[in-house]
Parts: C-alpha cells; sequence; structure tokens
C-alpha cells in the first residue's frame, strides 16, 4: 500500500524521476538506443565514469536480458525490463539523503517504511569493473541497486563514481500495490481509461521469447558476432597509431557500439542454448577485451588531449 | 581530571558481516595506543564497544587529559671530558648540554657500569590528550584490517568499507578537535535515518547510550539482539507458534538495524503443500525471515521479518509493512510453486543428457562426464563397502539432475536435496532418495554425514571426483583462497568415512579417482601426492580437534600411515587410552624408539637385515627372540580375547606389547655396543635395531611421542 493518496501512473514515475533529478543537476540523457543488458554498459556511464571530469547524468534505460524471458506469463518476470539510471561522479557527501529524497519525490514516504541498505557488490567481469554498495530493500523488495564504482575496464577511477539504479516495473508495482507487473496502470487516456502495461508491453515480452528461445538463427548469430568482434578488433589496433600521428579520427565510440553488440549476441546465444561449457569462458574473455582495449584507449585519449573526451 | 573518553566514527551502512568485528578491531588499536602513552591508567578497564550498521564506537571509561609529565635521564660524554680539573664545565660538555635546552648548573655526574659519564635530566612535558589523539587515531585507523576497501576521496584519501560521514570526539563534556580520515571531529551525532536528525548533542561521553537511545538508536549490540529475542518471542508467541532458531540470522539482523521492530507475517497456508527446505530457504536466504512452528513441531503459514524503524509504533505503519514483505514473500512463493510444478512434468531420467549442457569446470567438462566419473567411483566403492550397487548406480547416475531443474538454477543451494524430493516424488524409492539428498553433506560442521553406505559412497565418489579434478588442473586452495571449497570436500570425506565405520584405502580410491581422467590432463603421480598430503592435513586436524587427541599421539599415528582414516583413527583411540592408563610403562619404550632412531639416522642406516648367527651377547639375542614372537603372541591373544569381556582391542594390546619391550631394549643399550669394531657385528646390531624401530612401530611411532615423566 503506497504512503501517499494520488498514485502515479508508471508514465508519472518515469516524470517524477526524471524532474528529481534534473533539480540535482543532472543532464536528462536519452536512453541508448541499442540493445544493452543494463544502463551502466550506456557510454554515458561506461566511459563517463572514466577520467577526472565531473559529471551528472540521469536517464531511462530499457535491459534486454533474454534468458529472463517468460513468454510474458510470470507477474515479475521480463526479458526486458526499465532501470532508471543515474550517475553522480564525484558523488557528493549527502547522497543517501539525496537519494531518500528522490523516494520521497515518487510518493514513497521512506520514513514510514522498513528501509534498509543491504550489502550487495557488484562486478561485471566482462566490462573489468567493480564497485562496493547496497541493493535498497524497501518493506522486503529490492528497489535500487546502489554502487560506488572502483575500477571500470580495468582502471582505477579518479574521481569515483555513484551510479544509482532504480528497478521501474518493481516500484511502480509497489506504489500501486499490484501483485502483477502487467496490470501496473501506464497511463490514462484522456477520457481516463487505464492503460496497462500489458497493453503497451505485453506482445513484446511474448514475441521476443519466442524469438530469444526458438527462432533466433544460432549460425547467423555467430556470423553476427565474429563480424562485429573482427571489426572492434580493427578498430582498436589503429586507435594508437592514429594517436600517436597526431590524428583524432579514431571512432572509441563506434568500437564501442561494435562491442555492444558482441554482448548482446553473446545474451542471445546464451538463451538459445548455442554456447557449450568450454566456449562460455573464453567468449566472455573475447568481448571483455574488447570492452577493456576501449576503455585503455579512451583513458589514454583524455590524458593525451587533456580534455573531455 | 580523569573522564570518560568517547569516538565515534560515523559512516554509511557498514555490512553486517563486518561491523562488529570492525568496531572491536578499532576500539582495541585505540586502547593499545593510549595505554603506550600513559593516558589509561594499568591494568586498564577494558573500553565499552558500540557498533549499528552507521557507527563504530568505544567508550573508555578513565583517560587523563594529559599525558603525565616525564623526566629521562640523557647521559652524555665521559666525565674525564667533562670537566676541567677545577670541576667547570668543558665546551664539549655544554654543548652537549645545550642539545636539550639546559646549561652548565643542570649537568650531573653519573656512574654506569662502563665509568663515570656526565648526564642531564630531561623533561618531558606530557601531551595534552587532543594532540595525541591526532596522531593517535590515525595510526589506530590505518592499522585496521578492513576485508574488502573503497576509496571515496581520491586514491590518496582514506580507505574504508564504506565512505565516512562524520567523527565524534568528546572528552567528558569536552568536545576534543581532531581530524580523521577527511573528517574533523565534533559534538553531535546522527540519530536513526527515520527522525532525520542529523545533530543531536552529546552533552556528555556517558552520556552516549541513553541520548542515542532517546533518538531510536539502540548502540549496544547486546541490548539489540536482547529486543531482538524477545520481539521474536512475543510475537510468535502472540499467533500461538515459536520462532524457528537461527543464531546467523539473528546476528545479521542485529546489525542490520539501529532499532529493529519484528513484524509478524503470513501466507496462504496453500503455500505449505511445497517442500519445507524450500519455503525456509526462501524466507531466510532470500528475505531474511524467521521460520515459525506450531506446538507439533511443524512449519507454520507465518514469518517474522525484522525491521528498522524508528517513533512511535503505530498500527498503520506496521499493517503497511507487514503488507509490503507478504506481497514480495508471496511473489517468491509462487515463482517457486510454479517451478515446483513445472520441473516434475518431466522425470529425473529425462534431463541426463541436458546435463552436457551444463558446466562443472571450464577445464574439466560438463556434468554430463562428471556423472560417468561419479558413477563408476561410486560403483567401486560400493562393492567394497558391500552396499547395495543397484540402489548406488540409480542414484549416481541421476544425483546431478537437478542442477537442470529450474527450481536448482532459482534456488542454488538447495542442490543435491531438491533432487532427492523429486527422486522421492517419482517413487524411486528411499535409497535412492536418501543417496541423491544427502549427496553434498555433511555441509556445515553441525551437519552429520550421509545417513548409510549407499549415500556414502554416491558422495564420497562425487567428492574425491572433484577433488582429483581440480588438483590435477591446478586448482589448489591456498591459505586465503579455496573458491571450490576443496577443504570442505576432503573434510566432507573424512567425516563420512568416520562416522559411518567406512575403511578405505585412500590411495587406491585416489588412483582410480584419477584413472578416469586421460593422461594428457595433468600430472596425475604429482596430483596423486597432493592430495594425499592434503587429506593428511585434514585427518590430522580431525583426530586433534574432534577427536581430542594429542597432538603427538597423532603424528605418531600417521606418520606410520594415513591411508586409511578409520584405521588411524582406531590406532590413535589405542594410544589416547594406553597414554592415560599405561603411561609410564610406555615412557621407557617410548624413550628407547628414540633412540633407536636416533642411532639409525645418524647412522643412515637403511636395511632391516640381520642375521642370528651373528647374534653375539645374550641382551641382542633376548631382543631378536622378544620381536619374533611379537606376531605369535598377538595371534594367540587375538584367538581368545573378545570385545564383550573388556579386553583391550588388538591395537591396545599390540601397544602393550611395545610397552613390554622396554625393558628388553634398556638391557640391549646397557650390554651391547653397537658400534662393534668388528663391521660384521656392528652392521647386524644397526639391522637389529632398524628391524626393531620398524616392528614396534606398526600402530604408531613412538619415537614422537613426548612422554613427561612424573
Amino acid at each position: 500500500m503506497p504512503t501517499q493518496s494520488a498514485t502515479p501512473t508508471y508514465q508519472q514515475l518515469m516524470l517524477q524521476l526524471q524532474s528529481f533529478w534534473a533539480q540535482q543537476g543532472c543532464i536528462l540523457q536519452l536512453p541508448l538506443d541499442m540493445e544493452v543488458g543494463a544502463g551502466t554498459m550506456a557510454p554515458e556511464t561506461f566511459l563517463r565514469v572514466l577520467g577526472p571530469e565531473p559529471y551528472r547524468v540521469a536517464y531511462l534505460q530499457p535491459s534486454r536480458r533474454p534468458a529472463d524471458g517468460r513468454y510474458g506469463e510470470n507477474p515479475n518476470r521480463l526479458y526486458k525490463h526499465t532501470q532508471f539510471q543515474v550517475i553522480l561522479k564525484p558523488p557528493p557527501g549527502n547522497i543517501q539523503d539525496l537519494y531518500l529524497e528522490s523516494l520521497r519525490a515518487i510518493g514513497i514516504a521512506w520514513d514510514q517504511h522498513d528501509i534498509k541498505f543491504e550489502e550487495d557488490n557488484w562486478e561485471s567481469p566482462t566490462l573489468g569493473a567493480w564497485g562496493v554498495g547496497w541493493q535498497v530493500m524497501l518493506d522486503g523488495l529490492e528497489i535500487t541497486q546502489f554502487t560506488y564504482f572502483q575500477q571500470c575496464g580495468g582502471i582505477d577511477l579518479n574521481p569515483i563514481a555513484a551510479e544509482l539504479t532504480y528497478g521501474m516495473e518493481r516500484i511502480a508495482a509497489f506504489l500501486q500495490d499490484v501483485e502483477s507487473i502487467y496490470d501496473i496502470v501506464w497511463t490514462r487516456t484522456t477520457e481516463g481509461h487505464a492503460v496497462t502495461y500489458r497493453d503497451v508491453r505485453w506482445q513484446d515480452e511474448l514475441q521476443m521469447s519466442i524469438y530469444n528461445f526458438e527462432a533466433a538463427d544460432v549460425e547467423r548469430l555467430w556470423r553476427h558476432f565474429e563480424l562485429y568482434e573482427a571489426e572492434c578488433a580493427d578498430l582498436l589496433a589503429v586507435a594508437p597509431a592514429a594517436e600517436l600521428s597526431g590524428g583524432s579520427r579514431v571512432s572509441l565510440l563506434g568500437a564501442y557500439e561494435l562491442c555492444l553488440k558482441c554482448s548482446h549476441l553473446f545474451n542471445l546465444l546464451d538463451a538459445r542454448g548455442a554456447i557449450s561449457v568450454t566456449e562460455r569462458v573464453g567468449i566472455i574473455q573475447r568481448v571483455r577485451t574488447l570492452a577493456v582495449g576501449i576503455a585503455r584507449a579512451w583513458v589514454a585519449r583524455q590524458v593525451a588531449t587533456a580534455l573531455p573526451a | 581530571m580523569n573522564h570518560a573518553l568517547l569516538i565515534e566514527l560515523g559512516s554509511e551502512e557498514i555490512p553486517a558481516r563486518m561491523v562488529a568485528g570492525l568496531a572491536r578491531q578499532f576500539a582495541e588499536q585505540v586502547a593499545a595506543r593510549l595505554a603506550t602513552a600513559g593516558l589509561i591508567a594499568a591494568p586498564a578497564e577494558a573500553p565499552k564497544v558500540f557498533w549499528t550498521p552507521r557507527r563504530l564506537a568505544a567508550l573508555f571509561p578513565f583517560v587523563a587529559p594529559q599525558q603525565p609529565n616525564r623526566e629521562e635521564e640523557q647521559i652524555g660524554p665521559p666525565a674525564r671530558l667533562a670537566f676541567t680539573a677545577e670541576n667547570a664545565a668543558t665546551p664539549q660538555a655544554l654543548s652537549f648540554a645545550a642539545k636539550f635546552g639546559a646549561s652548565a648548573a643542570d649537568l650531573y655526574r653519573v656512574s654506569t657500569p662502563k665509568g663515570d659519564y656526565v648526564a642531564v635530566r630531561r623533561r618531558h612535558i606530557g601531551m595534552a590528550l587532543s594532540s595525541l589523539l591526532g596522531l593517535l587515531l590515525p595510526e589506530a585507523f590505518a592499522a585496521l584490517n578492513l576485508p574488502k576497501a573503497m576509496q571515496w576521496q581520491g586514491p590518496s584519501g582514506a580507505r574504508f568499507v564504506r565512505p565516512l560521514r562524520w567523527l565524534l570526539v568528546m572528552h567528558g563534556a569536552t568536545v576534543l578537535p581532531v581530524e580523521l580520515a577527511g573528517l574533523t571531529s565534533g559534538g553531535q551525532t546522527r540519530g536513526h535515518r527515520h527522525s532525520n536528525d542529523d545533530h543531536v548533542t552529546i552533552d556528555n561521553a556517558n552520556g552516549y547510550i541513553d541520548t542515542l537511545k532517546e533518538h531510536d538508536v539502540i548502540v549496544d549490540w547486546a541490548e539489540r539482539e536482547a529486543m531482538l529475542r524477545r520481539q521474536l518471542s512475543e510475537s510468535a508467541a502472540h499467533a500461538g507458534w515459536s520462532w524457528r532458531p537461527d543464531e546467523a540470522l539473528l546476528a545479521t539482523l542485529r546489525d542490520l538495524t539501529e532499532n529493529p521492530a519484528v513484524v509478524l507475517g503470513t501466507f496462504a497456508p496453500a503455500y505449505l503443500e511445497l517442500p519445507s527446505e524450500v519455503l525456509v530457504t526462501v524466507m531466510r536466504d532470500h528475505q531474511k525471515y524467521f521460520a515459525l512452528n506450531d506446538s507439533q513441531g511443524h512449519l507454520c503459514p507465518g514469518f517474522l521479518a525484522v525491521t528498522d524503524v524508528a517513533g512511535e509504533p503505530r498500527e498503520d505503519r506496521v499493517a503497511r509493512i507487514r503488507h509490503g514483505h507478504e506481497r514480495v514473500l508471496r511473489a517468491r512463493f509462487n515463482d517457486a510453486r510454479f517451478f515446483w510444478q513445472t520441473d516434475r512434468k518431466r522425470t529425473l531420467h529425462s534431463r541426463v543428457d541436458d546435463l552436457g549442457h551444463v558446466t562443472f569446470h571450464a577445464k574439466l567438462g560438463d556434468y554430463g562426464a562428471k556423472t560417468r566419473r561419479n558413477l563408476r567411483l561410486a560403483h567401486w566403492l560400493a562393492s567394497a563397502w558391500k552396499a547395495e550397487t543397484k540402489v548406488v548406480a540409480l542414484a549416481a547416475q541421476l544425483a546431478k539432475c537437478d542442477l537442470t531443474t529450474e527450481l536448482v538454477k532459482e534456488f542454488t543451494e538447495l542442490q543435491g536435496k531438491i533432487g532427492g524430493l523429486y527422486a522421492a516424488a517419482e517413487g524411486l524409492g528411499d535409497g535412492v532418495r536418501d543417496a541423491i539428498y544427502f549427496q553434498y553433506e555433511p555441509l556445515t560442521t553441525e551437519s552429520p554425514a550421509p545417513p548409510n553406505q549407499e549415500a556414502a559412497a554416491v558422495g564420497v565418489a562425487d567428492k574425491l571426483d572433484t577433488l582429483a579434478g581440480m588438483f590435477l588442473v591446478q586448482e589448489i586452495p591456498t591459505g586465503s583462497r579455496d573458491p571450490f571449497a576443496l577443504r570442505r570436500q576432503a573434510n566432507g570425506v573424512i567425516r563420512t568415512l568416520l562416522e559411518r565405520d567406512l575403511a578405505l584405502d585412500l590411495n587406491q580410491a585416489l588412483e582410480t579417482a584419477l584413472g578416469a581422467y586421460g593422461p594428457d590432463q595433468g600430472d596425475h603421480q604429482a596430483t596423486r601426492l597432493g592430495l594425499q598430503q592434503f587429506f593428511l592435513e585434514r585427518l590430522e586436524y580431525y583426530l586433534r580437534e574432534v577427536g581430542g587427541h594429542a597432538v603427538d599421539s597423532v603424528r605418531a599415528v600417521l606418520t606410520v600411515s594415513a591411508n586409511d582414516p578409520l584405521d588411524a583413527r582406531r590406532r590413535v583411540e589405542a594410544v589416547t587410552t594406553c597414554r592415560r592408563e599405561a603411561a609410564s610403562a610406555f615412557a621407557g619404550a617410548a624413550a628407547a624408539m628414540k633412540r633407536i632412531r636416533n642411532i639409525v639416522r645418524k647412522e643412515n642406516w637403511t636395511t632391516r637385515e640381520w642375521s642370528a648367527d651373528l647374534l653375539r651377547d645374550p641382551a641382542e639375542q633376548a631382543l631378536a627372540e622378544k620381536l619374533r614372537a611379537l606376531p605369535v603372541e598377538h595371534a594367540r591373544w587375538q584367538q581368545r580375547a573378545t570385545v564383550a569381556g573388556g579386553d583391550p582391542t588388538p591395537y591396545q594390546h599390540q601397544l602393550l606389547q611395545v610397552a613390554a619391550t622396554g625393558p628388553v631394549l634398556d638391557q640391549f643399550f646397557t650390554a651391547v655396543r653397537v658400534n662393534d669394531d668388528d663391521p660384521r657385528l656392528r652392521a647386524n646390531r644397526l639391522g637389529l635395531l632398524a628391524f626393531a624401530a620398524h616392528e614396534l612401530s606398526r600402530v604408531a611411532d613412538f619415537s614422537e611421542i613426548v612422554f613427561n615423566e612424573d
């Protein structure tokens, strides 16, 4: 049961959260228009946390995890869920208070609830990144991952960045007190009819589960993976030389997008059961090599040009 | 005036598993330095240590505001160089004095063993507490052992487990200015998060506990724990139930809250159709709830959640919080039920081929391969133990199938148990069910080994195969890293053998296990040796710590052989009994054994050959005769002895025989000169001694045992 009488729709929740963080000086970015598994993987996080420049950004991020698909039948699990991602670099001294105020801004009177910060450290082997922090529990429900990044792309961060990742569907279901995510009221029409999450997303969940688990062409997925991987590696190979010759015509962001493609293709192949036991470690290592290479080149360019990348 | 010294470090939420250790460490480090600085009178009263997720604090009862002044004698040049004939100070003496701000009048003579010197008395004015803390606290802080540290002020800034946010240092009613970890101390702390009060003034160090209590923070961990226990019992009793004890969970929740308040929630009784293992795992591991029992000890459709709230407990707030917890639990139980129902649409057997897609280890392949290896090894063990091979074969084949089920994918800690439950649901029989269910036991020091020989065969085979494979590919545990819990697996093997009285030729078992791997998969020989050593260490530990046997008894027994844990235990039990009941009889034999060992080692004598023809002295003939008679005597004894008759065990008898050779050995050393001039006699005597050492060390090597003569 929410603690405010006017329960926000899903849409209002998104607007309120964006508004709050905009007031904290965050750039409201658009979601990355590519397949990613989490907001952390978007360049707005992965690359912006590298280097010395302060930065504040907030963005919604649809996050695809093919293996989590449930054909629209599970009331709590989705192939594509929505995160709200906030990066504060460096983290302000009152960041926890700010976070709690953001909850109030979306209608959670947190001091009337059981709120706990429970240890939950984060690590991404594919990105060479790790941090320490918490999962924020609200009456037994995890609603946010709160992480102080320490390393990214194998590089120690200075200054560090704090990442707040809110689970939008969970929070909406909590506020609206519904048992199934699909019953979340997304918005209301001008006549006042409720448009539900089901109305908006159920077909996507069903059809993409079919694609991810049954229809995706494994052989073609592998070919895509190898093409993207090779192209990314080639771009990275010329990066240092281009820098030395004073050229700055290297597209690290182009390389990174190719790397993200590889990561998503790995997830698809995994969901199709196409990755054997012995292959798995090797493939993760291949994607990691690309990601870490890009991060290093990114930092090297920052040092060389002494300008925000 | 001596007052209480209060130091509080305010932090963002410190992980529950770390906070108690960090608080105690910090208090100890500060206490030690306060004592060294002379600020605490000895013997020092131990500081009171407090902690919550958001603060570590230490309260030192009587601390001086200042170090005592100290006088130190500083010795300078020899007196003959310091004073002239007229007893005036020389320039050398004056420059020495000047170094310490003294003048000629301060110089005096002092006699030392090396002669007369000149000296001055140096006065150290004691430093004030606040200045000392400025040096002491950063040192104490830097000495902390942090399980997983982070930085938040830059690479050269402070490191701690979470960002530090405030510092309070008070001496009595006085705030002391100290800098630590980028913070400047003040006299204010923070109350409970819910009260949103960041400016709680502490009037006096001794008022710390009470002031924070007024702001809904219970800083004393013992008080928090007592509160929790009381509330858990009361809430459960209110519903006519009792809470399932879980000390680890209790400690975690105690350190996860500043002001714990228990809430009782319920769930639909229909969920009780699910196995209690599943329900309790969801409640405890995923939600940190306590499960409840009814008066018959059955699981109830309820749970106890521990919340952290401040202010007056209002019914509407409690209801709201309860509703939230119930909702989350319902969702999790729904998932579990869905998995339980969906999984059982397939038999375990239909999943065997799927194991080819489940990784065991990158270098060791999938679980399909492991199952085949386990099957072979389990069959070998079952034959050796005369267990039911059919049960073992079926169980070993299906044991890993639950890894492909949705329930185990979701609740990985239930692997094995879920397999057993599915086997029971399919009607595969209790034998198969138990063998699969208990295959990973013993998982903790409290849980028992698998209940019967069939289950033991399956469990031990699995562990031996894992150990063999991991060691083969160099995944060998170090002092600080054992990611595959190999120590626990080896301990599990030993405990299973000893708790179920199962004999095992470890060397043969390891060879059999390694035989399942190709010759190119690693160094089999080195692996076997490494594993033998690994098992030796585990067995030594077990016999010592769990069996309670003396460390030298254990060593004496394992030096002879560590190849069969059950046999080793029987031998060490015999040694312990004999040492307890016939110590003096053994002392003589042990001393003689040590002497023999020393001689044999010194001469580097490697053979045990001797000939009766070369025995000259009656004493050496008596020894030879005694040694020859031992096995005959023992066999005769075994025919007569019965366990029920209260006779010693066979090993005890053999040890008593060894004790009885004491006088003969002593006589040998008295009468016989081992290093005879005749090389043939000398060689014969050394051979006889080496033979004696061997014959008398069948149960234990007495040269390892230290007997204290009373």
